[in-house]
């Protein structure tokens, strides 16, 4: 269970998120859609402690997340994986690295600066891969992958770090609809089968219908939405996005036509979903 | 999350052999890296005998010398005669002044009845010592029978070191303490000193009866033998660098020398006080103002020269360089040797050859860094030239330019700030380089340094140099970084 | 063409040509400073120096007399150690003394072994400079090290430690040391800490943050992010620097060597002052052939490591 409590952050005089609550139960994947400025991505660098908080709380269970310092905030991280627009993977390493860079925060940092991961964690990272099903490119250098390639080197870090929570920053706006439609599979099943809690923040009103159960709109920093897709109506939508009349939905869509997402293929081993953690 | 059976792992393990097994020079990389270094570390340490001179390497000498970088010492020796008589004396340039009568020293005097000896003894003994309280007696007929005299002497001569150090001198002993401990030497008058009791750790004496050095860390040390006490008593600062000893401003507050300047009367009846101020402190003996000043000038002015002359003839030159300009390979060819030549031509064997040929001076280091700059900005200028965008040129030829017109407006536009942003790095890092060319026998201020080193005693001056050139350096490099981040328009850091 | 302009051009161009006006007075301003400040410099430089220039001038090449050895295979003969045919005794074509035994019969001939030793001496200072300049980096760093404090403690230590004499470094540690080439090794080290220290933070500024922003979300230690988002990045570039600074320290420890730090700088000025001429020749081509290789092969491994930019400004 993670609860929002009045959560403030304000640049100099710009107030960019603005006395945010909500709640998100254990095993959700929300959908926070906004258009840009909105704070969205305040919002969730906050929750991963990138950004301090101005003023409010965030908890989680009954930790105080927005007062964690020092190696329980990194903790934290751990437990809270974040990916982004940009993948911000080590473009000279290679992808196997990279994934075993998720496990930065499970071991000693003399061993981890040593780039000492044992056979253990190595087989994991490539279990990791295998089932965002890039394990042939192990062995390059990251840098040289696809956009849509990277993005799942980004999700299989973020598996290895064991979170109890992603957060994803607008993770297919950089992706062309094929991609994006991958990786909202990925994080759709991560959520569903391992039941990790998802945020993430889209920038295409039909990715958050067709994935997420729950939608948050935000405007100006504060949430001015939240139910379920089918209680976005188009007044709604004006609303979040602020658009006049001739607002049309299509705006903010991409062309691909979005089915609810198939399980990926089973690889030949299980990935036990954990329930509650 | 990824929980996996054994099984599993292997099968994994199976289907991937490559990527389970790290790549050997992924995981050994970094260590082999280290281990390079270290291996490479240790072989110099051996190759220049690092270990056996840092361990006969006395370090108290580095201490000492670095203390004397920021502090100086007054010298009075405290000398004890025969007869118990006790005399002060300091040596003649130390730097307490003509009357000295320190805070830190007590004096208790009273009358003595003295034997005179023989003149010429007399002179021997105070020889060596200016405005001792005691004045030789003077010159008389030499006869047999050796006459008294009574006059004011010494008894008892009492140095404070610290609030918790102090020495005290009588004429027949001499008793030190410092932090609570005490220790008494007895002095015989000749040359011996035996200590009353065993020696505390800040005292040392090589032989029994032999001198005793006691030592008070930062405020001095003494040294006491059988019939002389000498005082290195130390304090912080720079001691008379206004003005020295004899300048007849010597001592006086800041208040009454401007009072003098501004109101006083004169002082030489031949020139205003302003004037005799002035000098006094530019023709400071101790610390050389004028000179000092003058000879950082002449490196200031070496590398301005030299830097200044070396890209005016690098300029035309390197548009024969650069390929896309000149297109004659033989004349590129020749130009870029050329530059190769004098960069590789050290600066250092440029600055030996003309000091021999014009002797030391500032025109001597500027001939080196204009042949060595020449060539390092000849260099980098046909660089920036080859780089260039050849639109613009093309746009100048199109409209049909004769040849100079296109490179005055097709090419300079481009490459001018580079080039005087290449030079202004060399200027500020030609200052550094002038400073160790004139130690060679360029002269400026690099010559006087390191004929100052060479003689160990002048560690204030050396640092008085040494924040001179810092701050020239650092000027230099503050101007160079806003000329130039004014004229490639990036930011500062 | 019209021979009247409208008024707005006309105002346009009475600005233009006001502007024209006023530039062309800075130019003519600053250069007029200029000059004078040159001449002035001149005089001044003349004035200081023991020999006149325009005296000596005439006789720029008499000295050049003395370097002329008696036959040109001196030259080899001094390089390699060799027996001389004119040997009269005197220092001057004593050319085996200095050699530097292996085993009975086999020697290095002295001035490689100093050319050598200054080789080694310039490759040391740079390692150490490195390794020191290195961890300096990473404080002085805006994007690594908020805490402005750190920040500006490592830079204001690095400026000095550039910034500081090397004459007296070496004059220092000769005064405690004595002789040997350790006063070299600390002058050249203590500036190549500061000179690369410098690049290096500048080169970790401009490295790209989204990699170190992964690894903090990530719940990375400062010391991982370090190890994994940036020195991937930043290595080739340090790399390069490492190898622009062996070649200037390599100039750098000759000349510290001449002011007596050891070396074959040393060598050559006694050599230039004794009038020595083959001995002179002999190490200013081993000096110049040295130079040339370090910068030749240094040139190709950074072209190898960061492409173009192969040679960058020295400070
Ligand atoms: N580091 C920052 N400094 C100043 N203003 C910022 C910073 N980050 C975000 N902002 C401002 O906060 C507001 C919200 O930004 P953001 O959270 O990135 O919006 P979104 O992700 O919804 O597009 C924007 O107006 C933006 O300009
Ligand atoms: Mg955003």
């Amino acid at each position: 269970m993670f609860e929002i409590r009045n959560l403030s952050r304000h640049f100099g005089t710009k107030v960019a998120v603005d006395g945010v609550s909500f709640s998100v139960p254990e095993g959700q994947m929300v959908g926070i859609i906004g258009r840009s400025g909105a704070g969205k991505s305040t919002l969730l660098r906050m929750i991963n402690r990138l950004a301090d908080p101005t003023s409010g709380s965030i908890r989680h269970g009954d930790v105080e997340i927005a007062a964690l310092k020092g190696e329980a905030l990194r903790r934290w991280r751990r437990d809270c994986a974040m990916i982004f627009q940009q993948f911000n993977l080590v473009p000279r390493l290679d992808v196997l690295t990279n994934v075993l860079l998720g496990r930065l925060n499970h071991r000693s940092t003399a061993l981890s600066v040593m780039n000492l991961f044992s056979r253990e964690e190595r087989i994991m990272a490539i279990a990791a891969l295998e089932r965002l099903g890039i394990e042939q490119t192990a062995l390059q250098p990251a840098g040289t992958l696809s956009g849509g390639q990277q993005q799942r080197v980004a999700i299989a870090r973020a598996l290895m770090q064991e979170p109890r929570v992603i957060l994803a920053d607008e993770p297919i706006a950089s992706l062309d609809p094929m991609n994006a439609k991958v990786v909202m599979d990925a994080l759709a099943d991560i959520n569903r089968r391992d039941g990790i809690t998802v945020i993430t923040n889209l920038h295409t009103l039909d990715t958050a219908r067709s994935y997420c159960r729950r939608i948050l709109g935000m405007a100006e920093g504060r949430v001015v939405f939240d139910g379920l897709p089918s209680e976005l109506t188009t007044d709604v939508v004006r609303r979040i996005y602020g658009a006049t009349d001739d607002f049309d939905e299509q705006m903010t869509s991409t062309s691909l036509d979005f089915s609810m997402p198939q399980a990926l293929p089973v690889p030949g081993y299980a990935m036990q979903a954990v329930a509650a953690c | 999350m990824l929980v996996l059976t054994a099984t599993e792992m292997d099968a994994i393990a199976l289907r991937h052999p490559h990527a389970v097994r790290p790549p050997f020079w992924a995981v050994w990389r970094v260590p082999a890296m280290a281990m390079a270094i270290a291996v490479y570390v240790l072989f110099s340490w051996w190759f220049f005998g690092i270990g056996q001179v840092l361990a006969t390497t006395n370090w108290q000498i580095a201490g000492s010398y670095l203390l004397q970088w920021v502090t100086y010492e007054y010298r009075p020796t405290i000398a004890i005669d025969k007869d118990g008589a006790i005399k002060v004396g300091y040596p003649r340039f130390d730097p307490i002044g003509p009357n000295p009568d320190p805070a830190w020293m007590s004096l208790d005097r009273g009358m003595m009845e003295r034997r005179i000896e023989a003149p010429a003894s007399g002179a021997a003994q105070t020889s060596g010592f200016v405005a001792s309280p005691f004045m030789a007696p003077p010159a008389k007929p030499a006869t047999e029978q050796p006459a008294t005299r009574r006059e004011e002497v010494v008894k008892r001569a009492e140095v404070r070191f610290t609030n918790e150090a102090r020495l005290v001198v009588t004429p027949d002993r001499v008793v030190v303490d410092k932090d609570g401990e005490t220790l008494t030497l007895s002095v015989n008058h000749d040359d011996e000193v035996k200590a009353q009791g065993p020696l505390p750790a800040w005292a040392t004496q090589k032989r029994a009866g032999d001198r005793v050095i006691v030592a008070f860390g930062a405020s001095g040390w003494a040294q006491i033998d059988g019939s002389s006490v000498v005082i290195h008593k130390r304090f912080f600062g720079w001691v008379n660098f206004i003005f020295d000893t004899n300048s007849a401003f010597f001592g006086k507050s800041a208040g009454e020398v401007l009072h003098l300047v501004v109101s006083g009367e004169r002082l030489d009846p031949a020139r205003s006080n302003l004037a005799l101020a002035v000098d006094d402190f530019l023709h400071n003996p101790s610390w050389q103002h004028l000179d000092v000043w003058t000879k950082l000038l002449e490196t200031i002015v070496m590398a301005f020269i030299g830097t200044l002359f070396a890209a005016l003839v690098a300029f035309p030159l390197c548009f024969v360089a650069a390929r896309n300009i000149t297109r004659n390979r033989a004349a590129n060819q020749i130009t870029k040797r050329f530059f190769d030549f004098q960069r590789s031509v050290d600066m250092l064997i440029w600055a030996l050859f003309f000091t021999r040929a014009f002797g030391p001076g500032p025109i001597s280091g500027m001939a080196a860094i204009f042949f060595t700059d020449t060539g390092s900005l000849g260099k980098l200028f046909s660089e920036a030239l080859e780089n260039i965008d050849g639109k613009p040129r093309e746009g100048v030829t199109s409209v049909g330019a004769a040849p100079i017109a296109v490179q005055r407006f097709g090419v300079l536009p481009q490459v001018l700030p580079v080039f005087v942003s290449q030079t202004l790095y060399f200027w500020e890092s030609n200052t550094r380089s002038a400073t160790i060319i004139g130690a060679m026998g360029a002269g400026g201020i690099g010559l006087k340094l390191w004929e100052a080193m060479r003689t160990h005693t002048n560690w204030p001056n050396i640092f008085y140099m040494v924040i001179l050139i810092i701050g020239t350096v650092f000027i230099f490099d503050t101007i160079s970084n806003a000329l130039r981040s004014r004229l490639i328009g990036r930011p500062q850091h | 063409m019209p021979n009247r302009l409208s008024d707005r051009a006309a105002i346009i161009e009475r600005h233009w040509r006001e502007q024209a006006r006023t530039r062309r007075l800075y130019t003519l301003i600053g250069g007029g400073g200029l000059i004078v400040v040159v001449a002035l410099s001149l005089v001044f430089a003349n004035e200081a120096n023991a020999g006149k220039f325009f005296e000596r001038l005439p006789f720029f090449f008499d000295f050049t007399k003395d370097l002329v050895p008696r036959d040109w295979l001196e030259v080899l003969r001094a390089m390699f150690d060799l027996p001389s045919p004119y040997d009269d005794g005197s220092l001057k074509y004593n050319y085996p003394e200095g050699r530097y035994l292996v085993t009975a019969d086999l020697y290095i001939p002295e001035y490689i072994e100093k050319m050598l030793e200054t080789l080694n001496i310039a490759l040391l200072s740079t390692v150490i400079g490195a390794l020191f300049g290195f961890v300096l980096s990473f404080l002085a760093a805006r994007n690594m090290m908020p805490n402005a404090l750190v920040r500006g403690v490592a830079r204001r230590f690095m400026e000095i430690l550039r910034a500081f004499p090397d004459v007296v470094i070496a004059g220092f540690f000769l005064a405690v040391l004595t002789l040997g080439p350790i006063p070299a090794i600390m002058a050249v080290s203590i500036h190549s800490i500061g000179a690369l220290g410098k690049m290096f933070f500048e080169v970790v500024e401009n490295a790209d943050m989204r990699p170190e922003e992964g690894l903090r979300a990530v719940g990375g230690s400062w010391i991982e992010r370090v190890r994994f988002a940036l020195v991937p990045q930043v290595l080739p570039n340090f790399a390069s620097y490492f190898l622009l600074r062996f070649e200037i320290n390599v100039r750098a420890s000759t000349i510290i060597g001449a002011v007596g730090g050891g070396g074959i700088g040393e060598l050559l000025r006694l050599s230039i002052s004794q009038g020595h001429g083959a001995k002179t020749i002999s190490i200013v081509i081993l000096l110049f052939g040295t130079i040339v290789a370090v910068d030749q092969f240094s040139a190709w491994l950074r072209r190898r490591l960061v492409g173009g930019d192969a040679f960058l400004p020295a400070t």
